[in-house]
């Protein structure tokens, strides 16, 4: 919610979903989108009127054209009959005038007609005269069936704006009485009058929500600054263009500046962060999206300046921006750079983002985007994290070219031949709802140039997804792949994105199982075909190939250099390897492993560089998978068996330690040094063995179920005994023994119950909360537990 | 040896024997009533302790030897801070060990009943907590992540909801 609601509905309650303020703030919304929906059918309106007329004025023109062609035909008749000079003159005339209509029809015809136009000249005889009379009369056919589709899109157009006009109104004066309403409500709360003998503090606080609240009044209130405000969709961009200071020139200019893109190395603390440079202004408009846990975002200048700004971020599910000023008192070269912040810690900066101050006009200058990219590429070889970083910046700047180009489009003035485009790509969305390649090639026939016919192609439906995503997400495979084939090196967006997931057709292809579509887009091409672009989860195509399960295709993508390492931004640790060990067999994990050589395995499946843990959680997997031969190809590689963890032991000390079935089986066929490497209590693999481990679990079952009871009563009963019992029952072997096998993972939760209550009461509340959403065993314990809550109860009371 | 103090033999779960002087091995109560209630000729053969391993053994020793002179931790649990800062240097330096065996360490002085070691380990356990996302306590302790998807989303949201709670809280 932008902040002029929040100062109209100060109260919590109103704002919460349900709230008159919540309530409030949808409906202007719904006003702002239906103000969009009237303002582009006016558009389209006029643009179609313009089309109507000249298919109208072309109509008569060809009623004419007859007329005259008759008569010219009588006077050549007549001419030839005679033969006199004077007649053929007279025939000659007649021609002319034919001649005559025929380029004011040429000249009033729109793109989309001139085809049949150059065909209708191929045919002239010598005098210019369209000879092919019955080309005349099919032309004249093609151009009512358009007058009729333009009509009757027009009449949709119509009926649509009306609607979205009728519920503007509606909506206006619904949020006017609302926002009338709510002001002489809260006004009444905060008006200084109230406040005559209160404390000098409270006095001002309630003044100062006053002046808010005025001015919230006025802006929400007045339908065209409440509609601008929603447009813009941001408090302080609003405020920066509607303050004095500020000519509205320069703020128009602060939409158009230059867009620098920097993006951030967290994925979970901040998407991407813009950063535009104002002409002529010392200010940078900051622009962020999708930062789902950021509660903040802080941005910084390089050199250091006094403007390291906090900026909370706006509450707008679609991100939002601010202008920040720029103090800066040296001049030439500056960064920014910006990071998101939340309640449980900073995330990194983010990468530079460059901008020069003049040194004699003082104006700003953003980085070209080709040196920005530069520079990019130079920043990414000097980490590998900066790899994900990169595939952002990659999908921004196709997004800018995506949106040049069809800002390039739109700026044609052509609107018929947008209107044709229109047409084409939902006659091929029809097309290939009903399976039909050849209403597809009808589609695209009737449009003019190669251009329009790949924006045909790249059009999108109401949802914004374009054919090619569309046809590959429902699994058409015909469509797809009819589309690739034809439009692939010509003009097809092979990369565009699914709006709902983030996925690419490639992606779909893969999920979706159409190998055929897979192979066609495959074959245009690493240039061609994005491999690292992840969907909005942080999956790449990889990663689905892998879990799809064929290597073929995994061996392929690998060999065009698909990301290896990318990392999903939903579970971090997962890389294309994890899924295979998840889901997959051994081939793909030989592949993946053989292919990983920058750094064996480790690189970017743990941020940490304990190999071994990692190791074991490999072997675990397989284990549970019961795969022995993709084991036992993990225990035979070189690499593993040299990573060790403190204690010395190898990966076939931890499948052996951690196996219950295949142990045997694994070190029956471990071959090489793996089998004889000891660990640092002198133990070969061969020597943990699982019947032990198998032992261990079975007591420590046993105990847990009286683990946590009679505790007194038993240690009583044990120094009453004598010494040989002094053994408690709190277990404290068999949960080491277990920390040991599954290196720490899940220890916390076998701590006994009153130990952990003692960690919790050194606890803030947050933390507990934290805690709980670690794990089903945490949050059991923190949330689900009876005996917890007790103690909860009495450690925090109230 | 002996002098003044009578030396206690303890055996730990994986054979070793230790000998310890009376005083610092009645810091743990749980072996103070051991002492209490055994007659002299018992304690000959030494205090067998099941679960506790020679290395946490010698540890635990190490810290009731440095704390031999400390005062008694007040009984009274509210009385306790809820402070997790005041760890003595030599204290946090003690603690500097690999998680294994700070909970086997927690474990020991729970079962050995020694309140001022069974504090520390907790205070040092919430301090590796403090402060931290759901997602950097699992690294921290190496929890693996169990949810179905549902139950993360709910989760989730209970994470934006305590958020907000702090956000509005600062």
């Amino acid at each position: 919610m932008l902040d002029y609601f929040c100062m109209l509905f100060p109260d919590e309650e109103s704002r919460a979903p349900g709230g008159p303020g919540q309530a409030c703030w949808e409906q202007a919304l719904a006003e702002a989108r239906a103000e969009e929906t009237v303002r582009h059918s006016s558009e389209n309106l006029v643009a179609l009127a313009a089309q109507e007329t000249a298919l109208i004025d072309i109509r008569k023109s060809l009623a004419q054209w007859e007329v005259a062609r008759q008569r010219m035909a009588r006077e050549r008749a007549k001419a030839d009959a005679s033969g006199t000079a004077g007649r053929v003159r007279l025939a000659a005339r007649a021609a002319n005038d034919v001649v005559i209509v025929q380029r004011r029809i040429a000249a009033t015809s729109p793109e989309s007609l001139a085809a049949g136009l150059a065909g209708l000249a191929e045919d002239a005889d010598a005098a210019g005269v369209w000879a092919d009379v019955d080309a005349v009369h099919d032309f004249a056919r093609d151009v009512d069936h358009r007058l009729a589709v333009s009509v009757s899109v027009l009449h949709t157009i119509e009926v649509r704006a009306a609607e979205a006009s009728a519920s503007l109104a509606r909506l206006s004066d619904a949020i006017a009485r609302i926002v009338r309403r709510q002001y002489r409500r809260v006004a009444l709360r905060y008006h200084p009058d109230r406040f005559a003998g209160a404390e000098v503090d409270e006095a001002q606080a309630a003044e100062a929500a006053f002046a808010d609240l005025g001015e919230a009044y006025v802006t929400l209130a007045n339908a065209a600054l409440r509609r601008e405000y929603m447009a813009m969709c941001n408090h302080e961009l609003f405020k920066l263009a509607h303050a004095n200071d500020v000519d509205a020139d320069t703020a128009a200019d602060l939409g158009r500046a230059q867009v620098l893109a920097i993006e951030s190395g967290a994925p979970d603390q901040m998407r991407k962060v813009e950063v535009c440079v104002a002409r002529g202004e010392r200010k940078l408009q900051v622009r962020w999206s999708t930062a789902p846990r950021a509660a903040m975002i802080e941005i910084a200048l390089i050199p250091p300046t006094d403007a390291l700004r906090t900026l909370h971020l706006s509450p707008s599910p679609l991100g939002g921006s601010t202008v920040v000023a720029v103090h800066s008192p040296s001049v030439g070269l500056h960064q920014v750079v910006a990071r998101g912040v939340n309640s449980s810690g900073d995330g990194p900066w983010s990468f530079p983002a460059e901008f020069t101050i003049d040194e004699e006009t003082g104006e700003l200058t953003a980085m070209s985007a080709a040196d920005l990219a530069a520079a990019q590429q130079a920043a990414a070889a000097q980490a590998i994290a900066e790899i994900k970083t990169r595939n952002r910046a990659r999908r921004k700047a196709r997004a800018k070219a995506r949106a040049q180009a069809a800002a390039a489009s739109t700026a044609e003035p052509d609107p018929p031949h947008l209107v044709a485009i229109h047409k084409a790509t939902r006659t091929l969305f029809k097309a290939a709802r009903k399976h039909s390649p050849a209403m597809m090639v009808r589609a695209l026939a009737g449009l003019p140039c190669q251009r329009a016919t790949a924006a045909a192609v790249n059009g999108a439906n109401r949802a914004g997804d374009a054919l090619l995503v569309v046809a590959t997400r429902e699994g058409d495979e015909d469509a797809a792949k009819w589309l690739v084939d034809h439009f692939g090196s010509c003009g097809l967006d092979c990369n565009a994105v699914d709006n709902a997931t983030g996925r690419t057709p490639l992606a779909w292809s893969i999920v979706s199982g159409a190998e055929d579509v897979t192979d066609a887009l495959l074959r245009l091409g690493r240039r061609t075909i994005d491999l690292d672009l992840p969907d909005f989860a942080g999956w790449t195509p990889l990663h689905f190939a892998v879990r799809a399960g064929k290597p073929r295709l995994v061996e392929r993508l690998i060999r065009m250099r698909a990301p290896l390492n990318a990392a999903s931004y939903e579970c971090p640790s997962v890389t294309p390897l994890h899924v295979a060990v998840e889901h997959s067999d051994a081939g793909m994990v030989a592949h993946a492993l053989a292919e990983t050589d920058v750094s064996p395995l480790g690189l970017a499946l743990m941020k940490g560089n304990d190999e071994l843990v990692l190791l074991a959680e490999l072997v675990r997997l397989t284990l549970l998978s019961d795969r022995v031969e993709l084991l036992l190809q993990l225990v035979g590689s070189e690499t593993l068996n040299a990573s060790r963890d403190d204690a010395g032991n190898s990966v076939l000390h931890a499948a052996v330690a951690l196996g219950t079935e295949h142990a045997q089986a694994v070190l029956g066929e471990a071959v090489g040094a793996g089998a004889e490497c000891e660990n640092a209590a002198g133990l070969l693999p061969k020597d943990i063995t699982a019947v032990t481990l198998e032992d261990v679990l079975g007591v420590r079952e046993e105990e847990a179920g009286d683990n946590s009871g009679d505790e007194a009563a038993e240690s009583e009963s044990d120094s009453e005994e004598g010494s040989e019992h002094v053994a408690g029952p709190s277990g404290s072997k068999d949960v080491v023994e277990r920390m040991e096998d599954e290196s720490g993972a899940g220890s916390l939760d076998l701590l006994p119950v009153e130990i952990i209550f003692e960690v919790l009461r050194l606890l803030e509340m947050r933390d507990v909360v934290a805690l709980s959403q670690t794990c089903r065993a945490m949050r059991a314990l923190l949330v689900d537990n009876i005996l917890w809550r007790k103690l909860f109860r009495r450690a925090f009371p109230g | 040896m002996s002098g003044d103090h009578d030396m206690v033999k303890l055996i730990s779960s994986d054979g070793h024997t230790i000998e310890v002087p009376e005083d610092i091995v009645r810091k743990s109560q749980t072996l103070q009533n051991t002492l209490d209630d055994l007659a002299k000729d018992q304690l000959e053969n030494g205090i067998p302790l099941a679960n506790v391993t020679h290395a946490i053994l010698t540890k635990v020793v190490e810290w009731c030897t440095h704390h031999k002179d400390d005062p008694p931790p007040p009984e009274d649990d509210d009385a306790r801070t809820r402070r997790t800062d005041d760890i003595t240097p030599w204290d946090a330096d003690f603690c500097k060990v690999e998680q294994t065996v700070l909970f086997e360490l927690i474990l020991a002085a729970n079962y050995l009943d020694i309140k001022g070691l069974l504090d520390l380990c907790c205070k040092t356990v919430a301090n590796m907590i403090k402060g931290k996302s759901p997602e950097q306590i699992r690294q921290t302790f190496n929890i693996k992540n169990d949810f179905t998807p549902e139950e993360e989303e709910q989760v989730r949201k209970e994470n934006e909801w305590c958020e907000e709670a702090g956000s509005t809280g600062k």
